[in-house]
């Protein structure tokens, strides 16, 4: 018994960390980013490989509901720590030892059977389960996204299809919706799949939600929203510039898979916030190393090349260096919904985020300056 | 020849030869794609396994090398036609049932009774110390005419295969007079042209 | 020849055979942690993370999804791990194989194929589309790379005129194969990287699918996945010491101290440049690998093959 809770006490010593900030928290996760980095914390990519998860700031309700989903994904040992500005460090520790606890024997899990969500027709129905496709509710959350059921059914032909005797398309097995075939970019008929991305993925702006069908790996018909629409705080906090590029470039840069230079850019930005001037010197110098080596990198060009991604990536490379550049629209739903039109699930990531996707447009802030 | 073996490999060949067999059968009992292609790989992997137990190590694992890769193709049509990931929507593997069990049966018949009636012959000379080497040259030497025409009809077989199901050709990606500079393609590849 | 020819001859099937799971085991930790320290920049406490981290896993819950295809799912994540460890059995330790196999060569490749099936599997079975989409994206990055390794291995065969490790090692004690097989060399190199879904081929586990074949995986299975790429990018390594760069050979120190120095040496260059580069997308890679590697690698086979022919080897 001692020896399984302090082996579980030595394993979990530095918990692996998903992140989901409530919008306008940009300042706090950047704190608690580096203070993950400080101690080795790593950072998780979804509920599977997650132990603790960190609530960041004040969610609206359909972002909690989200969140909620994702904690009943999360394998056991598990934590859970809301943080809204107080001390870090210590949230930190708190939800350490909360997560230690659960290795002891005998700690009662207190999560629901999956079948058992699977009846229910409330809304955390279909996105309790662990299943991440099938229908929108891809296990990131969806929260209460994909929740229109009946889009599965849409364009699937009972019977009497295209497909032969013996493959039946759409319908519904272990209660969800099937993939449907559809005609595809390149003119063939291929199964159609509902899926929804977000709203908490990695790289990814926390509450927007983009429903598409997917044939292979391909999206088509997207649609995105925020989550929250209606509550969300009327204006941004003022953060520096030259952080929020260098933070936008990280994430960019975690979705393209460069992890060093994503921690280069991550740590820069912590930096440059520093009381100290050696360690903004430091960082200054970080920044600039970052940006040229992604402004220069051959082979990051070679991956984004015919996306809009590539002069995004020049822009925040710009802002996060001293150069100030023209002010680059940050483009409306609507419009990203054309971008990603036919793109490759992973270009589209890769656009969504090198956007700079804000739930709170930059022109309302300055509108209400004005006003 | 079955008198030149351990008892060990004479185990071995019997167990693998049942085990491709059930995996063959399983093939058309399973009511999914997936398990269906990877039953059918299954029974290749014994066979290739029997064919390791004859110590006929080349053999053994360019069968299961190709056969292999071979799968993982079909997996990749499998995704395109039936996006439903884990085989959610069971569904038959069998076509026109009676019509392949008589042809199955009767394939089946004839060969057994091919092995059991025709008068192999026996091992003139040694047992080679190395039969891949021996392979290898019987392939490039006395076989070359033979390996050559199959290889180069494999392929052709291949590349027509590859063009019938290819809607768009050159002029489609070069234009009209195969003048343009960069192919016309709905995603670009990761040549610079 | 020595007198025993395989390990199992030396020392006893048992363990020969433990002996090389646990140098793919301590291969596969090297890797992780040498990954880790690239990773985070530091190199202190990076040795004991790849311990924590299967400590933390085998802690950990199993991941169930709804409605998986279990069986497949488990079998894909079990095969990885064995895959790795079964293409160690014909990397020369000491000089002897665990397997003395009179295709050797083809026995490695018929293990990073198997790998195909596995991956699939591992992406396929939790019924999740970027757990699948995952497995598509490998099987597209193994067109890619899977022509170009195979005439890479090739190339070591022609030169060595035999498909053993063992006769591989004994034809380069003159020069090491590096030499006159730059190419190939560098090829094996990068597929490894490929076949083990790592670094700058990663896009199968990448950050933009969520983690793609491992975004449904945790507990044991998720240990056994990252288990059997770390294995298999150490056996590699000591593969590619083995085969370009004379194994074993060297002045002054032992034989297998100079072919684990080479195989670090392999391993430290690995992580280094391929942490230096974003995740390559397999639709553009597929490209490079028809357009431009096997072409290059055919002409690599042929340059040696005229080696060959003029003595250059023997």
């Amino acid at each position: 018994m001692d020896l399984i809770s302090r082996l579980g006490a030595w394993a979990l010593a530095r918990p692996r960390v998903l992140v989901a900030d409530a919008p306008g928290s940009d300042g706090l996760r950047w704190r608690v980013e580096a203070e993950l980095d400080r101690r080795g914390w790593p950072l998780a990519v979804g509920p599977a490989d997650t132990d603790l998860l960190l609530v960041l700031g004040a969610p609206g309700p359909e972002l909690a509901a989200a969140v909620d989903v994702i904690w009943s994904q999360i394998p056991a040992p598990r934590g859970r720590v809301g943080l809204c500005a107080d001390d870090v460090a210590a949230a930190l520790d708190d939800g350490r030892t909360a997560l230690r606890e659960r290795t002891r024997p005998g700690a009662a899990d207190d999560r629901p059977d999956p079948s058992s969500l699977l009846g229910k027709e409330d809304e955390q129905s279909h996105e309790g389960m662990d299943h991440g496709s099938g229908h929108e509710g891809m296990d990131h959350g969806g929260g209460h996204e994909g929740m229109d059921h009946g889009g599965g059914h849409e364009g699937m032909d009972h019977g009497g299809g295209s497909e032969g005797h013996h493959m039946h398309h759409g319908g519904e097995v272990s209660g969800l919706p099937m993939a449907s075939t559809g005609p595809d970019r390149d003119g063939l008929e291929l199964d159609v799949l509902k899926v929804s991305l977000g709203p908490v993925l990695p790289g990814w702006p926390t509450g927007l939600v983009l429903r598409a069908e997917l044939q292979g790996d391909v999206l088509s018909r997207p649609a995105l929203s925020w989550l929250d629409a209606e509550s969300l705080p009327a204006c941004r906090p003022d953060l520096d510039q030259r952080q929020v590029a260098l933070d936008h470039l990280a994430r960019v840069l975690v979705v393209a898979g460069w992890s060093t230079a994503a921690r280069d850019a991550r740590r820069a930005r912590d930096g440059l916030r520093s009381e100290n001037r050696a360690d903004r010197k430091a960082s200054e110098e970080l920044a600039e190393r970052v940006t040229r080596r992604v402004g220069r990198s051959r082979a990051l060009a070679w991956a984004v090349a015919g996306t809009p991604v590539v002069d995004r990536l020049r822009y925040w490379c710009d802002v996060a260096g001293v150069v100030t550049g023209d002010d680059l629209q940050v483009p409306a739903l609507e419009d990203v919904a054309d971008m990603v039109d036919g793109a490759e699930i992973g270009t589209a990531r890769l656009i969504v985020s090198a956007l700079g996707l804000e739930p709170v447009p930059a022109q309302r802030s300055t509108e209400s300056a004005r006003a | 020849m079955l008198s030149d073996l351990s008892g060990w490999a004479i185990a071995a060949v019997a167990v693998l030869g049942v085990l491709s067999v059930a995996s063959g059968i399983a093939v058309f009992v399973v009511d999914s794609m997936a398990r269906a292609t990877f039953a059918l790989l299954g029974s290749f992997l014994a066979v290739a396994g029997i064919l390791l137990a004859l110590d006929l190590v080349y053999l053994a694992v360019v069968t299961a090398l190709m056969m292999t890769i071979e799968m993982a193709i079909m997996a990749v049509f499998m995704i395109m036609f039936m996006m439903n990931p884990a085989g959610l929507m069971p569904m038959t593997m069998v076509h026109n049932a009676k019509g392949s069990a008589v042809v199955g049966a009767g394939a089946f018949a004839v060969l057994a009774v091919g092995i059991w009636t025709i008068d192999w012959p026996t091992r003139s000379g040694e047992q080679p110390p190395d039969s891949t080497r021996q392979l290898g040259e019987a392939i490039m030497g006395s076989h070359m005419l033979v390996m050559l025409t199959i290889g180069i009809a494999l392929f052709a077989t291949i590349l027509a295969g590859t063009v019938l199901a290819t809607a768009r050709g050159r002029y489609d990606r070069f234009g009209a007079d195969l003048t343009a500079r960069r192919p016309d393609d709905p995603v670009p590849g990761g040549l610079p042209r | 020849m020595p007198d025993a020819d395989t390990l199992p001859e030396m020392w006893g099937v048992v363990p020969a055979a433990l002996a090389v799971a646990l140098i793919g085991v301590a291969l596969g930790l090297v890797v992780a942690a040498t990954d880790r320290a690239v990773l985070t920049g530091r190199a202190a406490g990076a040795a004991v993370e790849p311990l924590r981290a299967s400590a933390r896993l085998l802690l950990e819950q199993r991941r169930t999804t709804l409605a998986p295809d279990r069986l497949l799912w488990r079998l894909g994540c079990v095969a990885l791990p064995t895959l790795a460890l079964l293409s160690l059995a014909v990397v020369p330790v000491d000089g002897r194989t665990l397997l003395l196999t009179s295709a050797d060569l083809v026995w490695f490749n018929a293990m990073e194929a198997l790998l195909w099936a596995a991956l699939w599997l591992v992406g396929w079975g939790p019924n999740s589309f970027h757990a699948l989409t995952g497995g598509y994206r490998f099987l597209a990055q193994g067109l890619a790379y899977e022509l170009p390794l195979m005439f890479a291995l090739v190339t070591v065969g022609v030169g060595a005129g035999s498909l053993r490790t063992t006769d591989v090692l004994a034809a380069q004690e003159g020069l090491w194969f590096a030499v006159t097989m730059p190419v190939a060399f560098v090829v094996f190199v990068a597929s490894a990287a490929a076949f083990a879904f790592w670094g700058p081929f990663a896009a199968p586990t990448a950050a933009d699918i969520a983690g793609g074949v491992t975004a449904e995986l945790s507990g044991v299975d998720r240990l056994l996945v990252e288990a059997g790429r770390a294995i298999f990018l150490g056996a590699t390594a000591a593969m590619a010491a083995a085969l370009f760069l004379g194994g074993d050979s060297g002045p002054w120190l032992p034989g297998p101290v100079w072919h684990l120095l080479k195989t670090l040496a392999v391993v430290a260059a690995l992580v280094w440049i391929g942490r230096r580069l974003p995740v390559l997308r397999p639709d553009r890679t597929v490209e490079i690998g028809w357009m431009v590697l096997v072409p290059l690698t055919l002409l690599q086979a042929l340059v040696v093959a005229v080696l060959v022919l003029t003595g250059f080897y023997a």
